[in-house]
């Protein structure tokens, strides 16, 4: 190396710095005519390059960059380490394309060997590697990974420190002093910013204890910027503080964001998206799809300004990560399902499912929303009985049977996924991973689907099988359980084994037929969300809201289940017992039916009519046990009282 | 299982009022011009929903005509296995006649006549012939009153019940779903086919009729709620990353230092160096403390540096604590083969840093085996010279061996007390390799048990376990190397 070429390259990198691009450009010609073996030149004049043209030809510099990779490990035959050391700044560009382009785990795979070679490189671009890897490892929800690697930042940055206080006593080399100087400036920088990426750690971890310390140091370092105010605003919501969690993203100021095009983030639509978690949160479902609406719309907005993206040219490399439209979709999605609209969540979560389709909760969900699509279909049937002479059309209807077929497929995808890869935390991109026991509940909840699912389908075994491994599960709340008993009654039932269904159906198995299973976080307190998210949810209708109706249920069922076996005493006993203990209103229509055909059974047809009429189950149809009973004429269309009447007879 | 509405017109129009002045024979033959066996099944089940029906089928002829039809289509075939032979067997079934009244809808299959009895009970027997060359209606009117009422269908009642027993319980309890509800304001208009017609055509036509569906007890299935969880939705924070593509300073910046230096260390790797060359190497270390990952030393090559240059690797290894990958380098160092020169790097490491307590207790088990295979005795001699004092400074800050964390005893005359430990930092300052020479051993070499007494003796499987602190610790290994000695 002459001093010549030295000088050179000296004066190029400062033009470069000084955002002089042509004249860098100039050296760097200069410098390739006497020197043509460095490739190094020819990767600087392509950052120059892509610099000069706005960040815009991420495309391009990304091609320069493959071609040079390629061209130095051919000459350089033995890859010994040695080389990779030599060639980190080409490896660390790379990965930064990919880090921009979307591409995490080509980025995360570059940046971990970048890592093994840490020590070498300067402390400015160990740092940087640093950085980039731990965004990485958030933005693909390893916050384990990020938090280890952030502490190797402090100690780096510790270490910074104590070399610098070094450097002053030696004050020979007057260059190195000056760097570290440099250095200091920056790791004070940093520290703001390693912060926030602590928080977010430990946001995706659902450690609050640490996370509240964390947000503290964030607020006194960067006190009033958006990125901290939206972390804090995060916390306060995962802890159900939503009203604090408004009054804080409010207190952002999203009007004076320099916007997408700079930043390659859409604050306002990130701002809408929040709003919508909040409300979805505190149950307020009709102004959670309101503000995700909104989102959508600002994303579309800001996609619309950036053209199409996917030709990565055009548009400032930054700003390609700007688009959040799957994380938008993903939230719609199940707010929309909450919202008893499954279709249109279906819509958008078939969406979002391209993009996260390792995310087995999001497949539960699709299953839900098919479910609850079917489910809807057959209420519609059920809902008018049609009364016309001579003719009344029995219920059970399936329809959508193209739904329930992937329902069913949708399910099993997840329960393979689930069973084979859960251990400790689970990844479910695009909300933070799910820890043992949330697993454990989404396993409970897609059994009690499948077992669901199976039964509409008519496998029974399937169905038996399912609804066994849930009863099986050993944290299951209440209300699965209880779905569980229904269902392998059901499936048992079918499958011709009556007595073996009805101790299914014993009463004494619901206990509890709460929602939310009792979360084991005494250590990581953010379970506030679980209770109020809870509390802020309708129930759905057909669902047991108590313990009684729950049993109610259980016996209508078991009503049904005597009637199989020609029981009918029994059969009346339990229809009879549940009717009493459930709002006349709430009685389902099953069990309406199975007056209906006990009243049939009997040869009462009169009654039997009168009971589909009146839509409810008569008190005298209950009474009717004896067999005495069956010799009284029954009158068509008597009054309820004349009912009564017979009764005391 | 649903009839075209064309076929069921034809199918009307047999059973039609006017069709029951034909024989028997000609609507059987006008039956199978338009059905052929494949239809059979359902248009016997539209049959019986008619039957089911007296307002669909209001005269005797009418239901002459189904039940002859019922019966022609599989008359063939052996009366049980009659799909609706079950029919036969209820419209037959004798009745009490008291309670006639009530048992018309157990089965939703109305009572039939006397005469529509005696004709059906011919079909079960042996038909004469000349009864099919009877028309429906003039069976309708025939006096009965001198026929045999009654015939024994016991044998098709057993085959039925045999043949029900193998069907699952469930659909054993259905009910046909079509249920009668005469509205009583309107019961006098009569009966109009063309109106019985439609509605026959409204309950058997189309995509799952009525007559299809069947009306048994349903289960309560309420679908699973939706899963619970929190955390859920996507929240989206902006972070303000700014990762950006970077210029290459290491462009046009290679020294000439550099190549000299890697020169000397791809001979250090093979042979020692002179003392001249390694100095230089050492002070281009000192210059530069980054240099040591710049010259090629990964942990693969760490043993052939320490055979040939133990100084060297000692200083480089200190200059690599740092680094990420330390930890390589010592596992290297652990598993390498046991040398005077690895046990005199290993010695000197522990002097100037905190090892992890892990690599000691590995490398000092990997001493003492290497010690107990060696035959030859100066040889080890010279091993444990080197490995006691290793070892002594090793449990130093760690007392790792030791199961119990009791605090250390200060060796006192009860204990035995071990040689001088040379001062580390003096040692450290010192260059060249430890030699202690075999004069150490011998202070070591007094036996335990015979100055003190023994310590219960707690596990006989085991060695005697030291319990108390370090000083006991350093007595086991002395006394291991004693035992070898002797």
């Amino acid at each position: 190396m002459t001093d010549q070429e030295k000088e050179m390259a000296a004066s190029a990198y400062e033009a470069f710095s000084a955002g002089k691009y042509d004249e860098s450009l100039k050296h760097l010609e200069a410098l390739q005519e006497l020197n043509k073996e460095d490739y190094k030149i020819s990767m600087n004049k392509a950052v120059v390059e892509f610099y000069k043209s706005g960040q815009t030809t991420t495309g391009t510099l990304k091609q320069t960059l493959m071609a040079m990779k390629n061209q130095v490990h051919t000459s350089a035959e033995d890859v010994d380490g040695l080389d990779d050391v030599e060639n980190s700044l080409l490896y660390y560009n790379q990965a930064i394309i990919h880090y921009h382009m979307r591409q995490y785990s080509e980025a995360i795979s570059i940046g971990e060997k970048l890592y093994q070679f840490l020590e070498p490189f300067e402390e400015k671009f160990a740092q940087a590697v640093c950085f980039l890897l731990v965004d990485l490892y958030l933005l693909t929800f390893q916050p384990e990974k990020a938090l280890h690697l952030l502490a190797v930042l402090d100690k780096l940055s510790v270490q910074g420190n104590n070399k610098n206080g070094k450097g002053e006593n030696n004050s020979s080399n007057k260059d190195g002093a000056n760097q570290r100087a440099e250095f200091t400036a920056m790791i004070e920088a940093a520290k703001s910013k390693m912060h926030q990426y602590k928080v977010r750690a430990y946001i995706q971890m659902k450690s609050s204890k640490a996370c509240k310390r964390e947000i503290k140091s964030v607020m006194n370092t960067a006190g009033n910027s958006a990125p901290s105010l939206f972390l804090k605003s995060n916390f306060e919501y995962l802890r159900g503080n939503y009203r604090k969690a408004v009054k804080l993203l409010n207190s952002s100021n999203i009007a004076e964001h320099p916007g997408p095009i700079k930043t390659g983030e859409c604050v306002r639509c990130m701002f809408w998206n929040n709003l919508g978690c909040i409300h979805f949160a505190m149950g307020k479902h009709n102004l959670g799809i309101f503000y995700f609406k909104k989102a959508l719309q600002e994303n579309d907005h800001t996609c619309a300004q950036l053209g199409d993206a996917k030709k990565f040219t055009g548009i400032p490399m930054c700003a390609l990560l700007a688009n959040k439209r799957y994380e938008l979709l993903y939230n719609c999605g199940i707010q929309l399902l909450h919202i008893g609209r499954p279709l249109a969540a279906f819509e958008c979560l078939m969406e979002a499912v391209q993009v996260y389709h390792s995310n087995p909760r999001l497949w539960l969900r699709l299953a839900e929303c098919c479910i609850s699509a079917n489910k809807g279909g057959s209420e519609q049937e059920s809902k008018g009985l049609p009364c016309k002479k001579g003719i009344v059309q029995s219920i059970v209807g399936q329809g959508y049977h193209r739904k329930i077929v992937l329902a069913s497929q949708s399910t099993q995808n997840t329960i393979y996924r689930s069973v084979s890869e859960a251990d400790k935390f689970l990844s479910a991109a695009p909300s933070s991973p799910l820890r043992k026991q949330e697993v454990e509940n989404l396993r409970c909840s897609i059994l009690a689907c499948s077992a669901y699912v199976a039964l509409a389908l008519g496998d029974n075994l399937m169905a038996l099988n399912h609804a066994e491994k849930l009863l099986h599960q050993t944290k299951v709340s209440g209300s699965l359980k209880f779905l569980g008993h229904l269902y392998a009654a059901e499936a048992l039932i079918s499958l011709d084994r009556i007595s073996d269904a009805i101790t299914h159906l014993n009463p004494e198995n619901v206990s509890d037929v709460s929602m939310g299973v009792l979360s084991s976080e005494q250590d990581q307190g953010l379970s506030h969300v679980c209770s109020v998210y809870a509390a802020g949810k309708q129930t759905p209708l057909c669902y047991p809201s108590s313990v009684t109706s729950a049993r109610a249920m259980m016996l209508f069922n078991l009503g049904s289940a005597y009637c199989l076996r020609s029981e009918y005493d029994k059969a009346r006993k339990c229809l009879h017992q549940a009717a009493s203990m459930v709002n006349t209103k709430e009685i389902p229509p099953e069990a309406i039916l199975l007056g209906v055909y006990l009243e049939l059974q009997n040869g009462n047809t009169q009654l039997a009519l009168q009971i589909i009429k009146r839509n409810q189950l008569l008190p005298t149809a209950v009474q009717r046990v004896s067999p005495d009973s069956r010799k009284k004429p029954v009158q068509p269309f008597q009054l309820p009282s004349s009912f009564t009447q017979v009764q005391r007879k | 299982m649903t009839l075209a509405p064309k076929e069921l017109s034809n199918l009307l129009s047999i059973i039609s009022e006017e069709a029951c002045t034909n024989t028997f024979e000609s609507l059987s033959t006008h039956f199978h011009h338009y059905f052929g066996k494949a239809e059979h099944f359902r248009v016997g089940s539209v049959l019986v929903m008619l039957l089911q029906q007296p307002d669909l089928l209001p005269s005797s002829p009418q239901r002459l005509t189904a039940l002859y039809l019922l019966w022609e289509m599989y008359r063939t075939e052996p009366l049980a296995a009659n799909p609706f032979a079950a029919v036969f067997a209820h419209l037959l079934n004798p009745a009490p006649a008291g309670e006639e009244q009530e048992k018309v809808l157990s089965g939703f299959l109305p009572p039939i006549t006397q005469p529509e009895k005696f004709f059906l009970s011919q079909l079960m027997l042996a038909p004469p012939r000349d009864l099919f060359k009877k028309t429906p209606r003039q069976v309708s009117c025939m006096d009965v009153g001198n026929m045999p009422q009654s015939i024994d269908i016991s044998g098709l009642q057993l085959a039925l019940a045999e043949r029900q027993s193998e069907l699952p319980t469930q659909s054993k309890a259905s009910f046909p779903s079509i249920l009668n509800d005469p509205d009583p304001d309107s019961s006098n208009s009569g009966f109009d086919s063309s109106v019985a017609n439609q509605i026959i055509e409204s309950l058997v036509t189309g995509p799952r009729p009525p007559l299809e569906s069947h009306f048994r007890p349903e289960f309560i299935r309420p679908p699973p709620p939706l899963h619970v969880c929190e955390d859920e939705l996507a929240w989206l924070n902006p972070t303000e990353p700014d990762h950006s593509v970077q210029w290459d300073r290491s462009m046009c910046v290679k020294n000439s230092t550099g190549v000299e230096i890697k020169r000397i260390m791809s001979k250090a790797f093979k042979s020692p160096l002179s003392a001249q060359q390694q100095s230089q190497l050492l002070a281009e270390l000192e210059k530069d403390p980054k240099l040591v990952y710049h010259i090629g030393l990964s942990p693969a090559k760490l043993p052939d540096l320490v055979e040939n240059n133990p100084l060297v690797a000692i200083e480089m290894l200190l200059k690599l604590m740092q680094s990420s990958q330390i930890t390589e380098y010592f596992s290297v160092l652990v598993n390498m083969d046991m040398s005077l020169h690895s046990m005199e790097v290993v010695n000197r490491l522990t002097t100037a840093v905190d090892l992890p307590p892990e690599f000691i207790h590995l490398y000092i088990s990997n001493c003492i085996s290497t010690c107990e295979q060696i035959k030859d005795k100066y040889m080890q001699v010279g091993h444990s010279t080197v490995t006691v004092p290793a070892s002594d400074q090793m449990l130093v800050p760690v007392p790792l061996l030791n199961s119990d964390l009791s605090p250390p005893e200060p060796p006192g005359p009860s204990g035995l007390r071990l040689p001088p430990v040379p001062d580390p930092k003096q040692d450290h300052q010192r260059p060249g390799p430890v030699h202690r020479g075999p004069g150490l051993l011998h202070r070591v070499q007094p036996h335990p048990r015979s100055r003190r007494p023994l310590p219960p003796p707690q596990d006989p499987g085991h060695r005697r376990k030291p319990h108390r602190g370090q000083t006991r610790q350093i007595m086991l290994r002395s006394e291991t190397l004693h035992r070898k000695q002797t």
